[in-house]
């Protein structure tokens, strides 16, 4: 073998090591992204190495990047010599274009080569949840609560009224403030709602999350409190209405027949039967029976005595 | 009624969410061709960077200036549509390439705004395809004006300009939509 050529396969061997001690330092494995509801996070394993702190750094590359920008990385800045092993990559993949992703493990001045995703990553990937929804009734009224899931995300709540499944009602709710209005329900009726999670950036929708029932304030219960409140009202109107009657009786006894107290004065000690046979002796001293006869009986009598 | 307050609540709530401008995408016709573009996410992306390319481009005069007397005419669809993708055009292919900062961010907000530019230009020349999207004398002559002013400008600066006129841009096409 000429000696040039042992020379090449020398130096072809220790090329790598030259530069930057890539072999030293082996690149991060499994490297892929994790993306639930528009939140995009990228994952890999560690690199051990025994007793020291390996760090890593992300970057991604957009296909802007790829295509214009002679296929430049970008590093994303909060994990620059990160010693987690998870990035979040949500603010970074924001337009509707395919990602590529890429990380490195470094330790101390030795770095690693990039490991990079395999394939693409485009946010409309993402996998969609169904909302964690409450379906709640307030006196009539349908609300539903729903799990706030962050800004790009919207609900589409289905309602209806039980055993009317043909009848389904549609509201977008578009940003969640805990708790929404719905409907009007109808006294004592079932009502159900069921919602999906929806991203119109990406035009696509969860699964319906389960369906969840309540029933409207009845009628039962309206009757009730309007028998209780009239039984009230009776008992208290059977307590008032004799007392009531007294009451004006007495006044109209008052104003009409007063009972007049005599005074002191007026009053006599002895009984009344004593002044009454005094006076009538005085009376009968008094008042003699006179007893006027006409002049013909008067002439009868003297001619009667004369005879 | 115990509800009565709760229901006030959620009414005026929801009342006051329909004012607030909807999150995600704007759909944009120009002509028969229906273009969806995520102008929420370009608007937050500049807002983010503006203050910092303020700073930096300092040379004087606006080089959106030839197309001001277009701004504010009623133009055809199809002229809108060209307009549009002329401009997209020269941002993704001219501008945002020599855009680079020493600021991370900066960086990274500006290559958020060009592949959502990419791919609306991409939406755009769909439009063009089916000869939606043809521009008429006047708009062709303001933007090879343009053009013209871009070039003599030192390359950097120029970019950091155009940047810097972005929201004239977005201004535009959401009030001639």
């Amino acid at each position: 073998m000429p000696p040039e050529l042992i020379c090449f396969f020398l130096c072809a061997l220790s090329a790598p090591n030259l530069s930057g001690g890539d072999a030293l330092l082996p690149a991060p494995q499994s490297i892929s992204i994790l993306s639930t509801n528009m939140k995009h996070f990228l994952t890999w394993s560690p690199v051990i190495v025994q007793g020291e702190t390996v760090r890593y750094s992300v970057e991604f590359q957009g296909e802007y990047e790829r295509e214009y920008a002679n296929g430049s990385w970008i590093p994303i800045s909060e994990c620059s010599l990160t010693t987690a092993t998870v990035c979040n990559l949500t603010e970074d993949i924001s337009a509707p274009v395919a990602y590529k992703l890429r990380v490195r493990a470094e330790l101390g001045a030795t770095r690693s080569q990039w490991g990079t995703t395999k394939g693409f990553f485009n946010r409309a990937m993402t996998s969609l949840t169904p909302p964690v929804l409450r379906a709640m009734a307030d006196g009539h009224h349908l609300l539903v609560e729903l799990a706030d899931m962050g800004p790009s995300l919207q609900f589409r709540v289905l309602y209806w009224r039980k055993g009317q499944e043909s009848r389904v009602q549609q509201k977008v709710v578009k940003e969640v403030s805990s708790v929404v209005h719905l409907d009007t329900m109808e006294a004592g009726a079932e009502y159900c709602v069921k919602a999906q999670t929806h991203v119109q950036a990406i035009n696509r929708s969860s699964s319906f999350s389960p369906t969840q029932c309540v029933r409207a304030q009845g009628d039962t219960s309206v009757w009730l409190v309007t028998a209780l409140i009239s039984s009230a009202g009776f008992a208290v109107a059977a307590l008032t209405l004799p007392f009531l009657t007294w009451k004006i009786s007495k006044i109209f006894q008052y104003c009409c027949c007063p009972a007049a107290v005599l005074p002191d004065t007026l009053k006599e000690s002895e009984p009344p039967t004593q002044l009454i046979l005094r006076g009538s002796e005085e009376v009968e001293q008094c008042d003699l029976k006179v007893v006027v006869m006409p002049s013909e009986e008067v002439l009868q009598l003297w001619i009667q005595k004369a005879l | 009624m115990r509800g009565s307050p709760l229901f006030l609540c959620v009414f005026s709530v929801s009342c006051w969410m329909n004012l607030m401008p909807t999150a995600g995408d704007r759909i944009f016709h120009f002509g028969a061709c229906r273009v969806s573009i995520s102008m929420t996410e370009i608007r937050a992306g500049f807002t983010a960077i503006k203050a910092n390319i303020v700073s930096i481009c300092q040379a004087p005069g606006g080089l959106g200036e030839p197309l001001e007397p277009l701004w504010s005419q009623q133009l055809h669809s199809s002229d809108r549509c060209c307009i549009t993708y002329q401009l997209f055009t020269f941002y993704v292919d001219k501008v945002f390439k020599h855009c680079r900062t020493e600021d991370s961010f900066v960086n990274r907000k500006i290559s958020s705004i060009a592949n959502s530019f990419l791919s609306t230009r991409r939406k755009l020349g769909q439009c063009r395809e089916q000869n939606n999207c043809l521009c008429g004398e006047e708009s062709t002559e303001k933007f090879k004006q343009i053009l013209a002013n871009y070039e003599g400008l030192n390359v950097t600066s120029a970019a950091m300009k155009s940047l810097g006129e972005l929201d004239i841009l977005l201004d535009w096409m959401e009030k001639s939509r």
